[in-house]
């Protein structure tokens, strides 16, 4: 029987998808901060934090929204 | 979709594309579509109801509008909590016919529920691309079902369907060759990521979304493959990485750039070979010809960048607008959605070799031909690629038009034409019976002539024809 037939790719994917998200924590963040600075210099009144930045009509914040301590 | 079938009314039948998921199924009764949700899925369900987003979704156009009927209409009695009445969907199509641009707002909407989905608590359990259709202009969400709550510590379960039915075709479609787009019909679970890894040029190694999702990815799962199972859900999300995760695949969808100008048919439309009388001509014999045939849905074959589509949809009819050539479809589709047309959708389909039925038992997806619900079918300025570079004969041509509406307005193109004289320069001439006679006769094995009208300035001729 080929080995090939009894491996999930789907294992790779839930590991790797952790380290990637990790890797673009900061460049998001940041890239969220700056935009916020910009709106702000432009007279915006400063937008919802990053998780929520695009939110219409959200009511319900995510609980945690800094970034949570790592396990 | 609804056309009922004596077959059906004896009682409900399943989709034969819809046996996957234990959370529901789709079926039909008396030709009616209906979406059962099982027992199983009970919590989710109620969870995603009390929280307003499904309600939310289908009001800003991004789901399927749906009716909750009686549970008694179940076709799995025993598993049903509820019974869906979906509305049906304008055309239903698959993502190895969508062009780039509808491939790409595909995987953008996908994007957008589920960072919308996380924002109230749940995600998409799926991120398949055969989730969506394209309706009334725009792509649309069609599984109810496909939000589940959300634990946030864990990493998104759809994220590898999502980069291989989104992200690996998109970039092989971009940065190797548009033509790879159709591997999704060998891949109907989207494209292996070792395989796109294998395809991609060198230097997408250096952008850091493929890097990530395509290239690290695919080596992530051959490594883990290789060490046997890991624990399941390695865990450690949280809402900002989620985030963070989402961002990273919407600026990747979002840069990939696909410019259509470059191939032969895209260009076709500005170096017509009618002169401005005989294209007004066309277009008005076009336009009374549809009118006379009248019906709801027009199939326009060979359609290019839809100048005669276009006709179609003004006159009202939803219009599927065929090409074989991704560029001229990706330039329809580019313009109908400047426009906010809703009426047209293009897709691209080589008819010489058709979407055959595919998947378990070839009948997950269903072929090109089993698919018509058109009234009227426009082949214009076709049928002499079909016969003379493809070497089809007239007959063979009018049985497939006989199969796909009862009714046909086509173009035929004689010998004499330049176009065909540049078709027939670079072959031999063995098409002995390609003449308006030998058209005619070919026709009358399967259509009635209802009128001949020549157009003025060519020697070509417009037909319409009624299925005997």
């Amino acid at each position: 029987m080929h080995l090939l037939a009894y491996i999930d790719p789907g294992s790779g994917s839930l590991a790797i998808q952790a380290v990637i998200a990790t890797a673009m924590v900061v460049p998001f963040v940041l890239r969220s901060q700056i935009k916020r600075g910009v709106s702000r210099l432009r007279g915006h009144s400063p937008v919802a934090p990053p998780a929520t930045t695009t939110a219409p009509d959200s009511t319900t914040q995510p609980p945690d929204d800094v970034p949570p301590a790592h396990s | 979709m609804t056309t009922p079938s004596a077959r059906e009314t004896a009682g409900p039948t399943r989709d034969p594309g819809s046996f996957r998921d234990p959370s529901g199924f789709v079926f039909r009764r008396d030709g009616i579509l209906y979406r059962q949700v099982n027992r199983v899925f009970a919590e989710d369900w109620q969870a995603a109801l009390d929280s307003g987003l499904l309600r939310r979704w289908q009001e800003s156009g991004r789901l399927v509008r749906h009716d909750i009927v009686e549970t008694a209409l179940a076709a799995d009695p025993e598993r049903a909590l509820a019974v869906l009445r979906p509305e049906p969907v304008d055309f239903v199509s698959y993502p190895y016919e969508w062009t780039f641009g509808q491939l790409k707002d595909a995987a953008l909407l996908t994007l957008d529920l589920q960072e919308d989905a996380e924002r109230t608590g749940f995600t998409l359990r799926d991120a398949s691309a055969y989730n969506v259709q394209f309706h009334r202009g725009r792509p649309i969400l069609i599984d109810s079902l496909s939000v589940e709550r959300l634990n946030p510590a864990e990493p998104w379960a759809a994220y590898r369907q999502f980069c291989q039915h989104f992200v690996a075709p998109l970039a092989l479609m971009a940065r190797r060759d548009i033509r790879l787009g159709l591997m999704l019909r060998d891949h109907l679970d989207g494209i292996p990521l070792d395989l796109a890894s294998t395809l991609l040029p060198a230097r997408t190694r250096l952008s850091v979304g493929l890097a990530s999702h395509v290239h690290l990815h695919a080596r992530a799962q051959r490594r883990f493959a290789r060490a046997g199972s890991p624990s399941r859900g390695t865990g450690g999300m949280g809402p900002t990485r989620r985030a963070a995760l989402l961002d990273s695949l919407r600026r990747t969808v979002d840069g990939l750039r696909w410019n259509p100008g470059v191939t032969e048919w895209a260009d076709y439309d500005r170096q017509s070979p009618y002169s401005d009388e005989s294209a007004r001509a066309k277009e008005a014999t076009v336009e009374a010809m549809l009118r006379d045939a009248g019906g709801s849905v027009a199939w326009d074959l060979g359609a290019n960048v839809g100048r005669f589509s276009a006709i179609a949809g003004r006159l009202g009819r939803r219009v599927v607008a065929w090409d074989a050539d991704p560029a001229a479809s990706e330039r329809h589709y580019q313009r109908l959605k400047a426009d906010r047309t809703t009426n047209v959708l293009p897709l691209v389909q080589d008819l010489v070799n058709p979407s055959p039925g595919l998947g378990w038992a070839g009948a997950e997806r269903a072929g090109f031909v089993d698919r018509s619900n058109a009234d009227v079918v426009l082949a214009l300025a076709l049928v002499h690629h079909l016969a003379i570079a493809n070497n089809a004969p007239l007959e063979a041509i009018a049985a497939l038009l006989a199969r796909l509406a009862p009714n046909a307005i086509v173009e035929f193109v004689p010998k004499d034409d330049p176009m065909v004289r540049r078709l027939l320069g670079s072959r031999r001439d063995v098409f002995a019976d390609y003449s308006q006679d030998g058209f005619e006769r070919a026709f009358a094995t399967r259509f009635r002539i209802v009128a001949r009208v020549p157009i003025a300035g060519s020697t070509r001729v417009l037909y319409r024809l009624e299925r005997t």
